[in-house]
């Protein structure tokens, strides 16, 4: 099953997360998000996009491949950055 | 690369030469392509680009489904159709908490739910910084129609629930 953390110390409990999600994952409690529906996150990644304080992590969940990532560019561009 | 003066039809290899970073640069080349094509179809086509790369998609799905056996069991098809893209897109049947069938009726509508977990598209549009739910989404829509009319003779249609950066959420509706 999927684990999922969020940090609170580091959540400003914007909302973004809960809003987000299709599964209604997350529900702002206290002014920070809190994980109610782990069981349906389907691993789609959008709460960790929008999340604002990279406040939030997955836990055993399939990765989809990142063939898009150009290691040539990328190696061409870490001489510069 | 090796050059030889005389080639015979009969020498031609029978299985892909050379290493995996030559196939990584076609990977880009053909996406970057793929990319150049769908955005000229919207300047020129605009809403009629979504017809044609969706028609292009459905063709790709008959294509593809025609020698898989036939059956009329949704479900099993959609698992088959699963095992053999595997590579290409990957996808799951979903069934959220407190359902107890793949095969969902609410609202006089039935369907499935699809994850899709890699996906050419997807890689596409992130390696050139499209956005997801455009034009090129539509190839796979009618893939996954024309895929399963092809196996099932059922027609169909898929509709987006949410896009992700990791997975998407589909809703195959059966007629
Ligand atoms: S990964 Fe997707 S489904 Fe899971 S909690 Fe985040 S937004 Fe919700
Ligand atoms: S998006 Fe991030 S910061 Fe905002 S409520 Fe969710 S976890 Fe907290």
């Amino acid at each position: 099953m999927v684990k999922i953390i969020v940090d609170k110390d580091v959540c400003i409990g914007c909302g973004l997360c809960a809003h987000d999600c299709p599964m209604k994952v997350y529900e702002i409690r206290d002014g920070r998000s809190t994980v109610v529906n782990p069981d349906d996150c389907m691993q789609c990644l959008s709460c960790h996009e929008i999340c604002p304080s990279n406040a939030i992590e997955h836990q055993d969940i399939y990765l989809s491949r990142r063939l898009y990532v150009d290691l040539e560019v990328c190696s061409m561009l870490r001489r510069f950055v | 690369m090796s050059q030889a003066s005389i080639v015979r039809p009969e020498e031609l290899p029978l299985q892909c030469e050379g290493n995996v970073t030559d196939y990584e640069e076609a990977l880009h080349g053909l996406m970057v392509l793929n990319a150049t094509i769908i955005r000229s179809l919207e300047e020129i086509a605009r809403g009629g680009s979504n017809a044609v790369v969706y028609r292009a998609g459905m063709k790709m799905g008959h294509e593809t489904a025609k020698y898989f056996p036939k059956t009329d069991n949704v479900e099993k098809a959609l698992k088959e159709l699963s095992d053999i893209l595997g590579r290409q897109y990957n996808f799951e049947l979903y069934k959220p908490k407190g359902k107890d069938s793949y095969i969902i009726t609410e609202n006089g509508e039935t369907f499935i739910y699809l994850v899709f977990r890699d996906c050419l598209v997807r890689q596409t549009l992130r390696r050139e910084g499209m956005s997801q739910k455009g034009p090129l989404c539509q190839s796979l829509y009618g893939y996954m129609v024309g895929a399963v009319e092809e196996i099932t003779g059922k027609r169909g249609k898929l509709e987006i629930v949410h896009v992700g950066p990791n997975t998407c959420l589909k809703k195959l509706i059966l007629r």
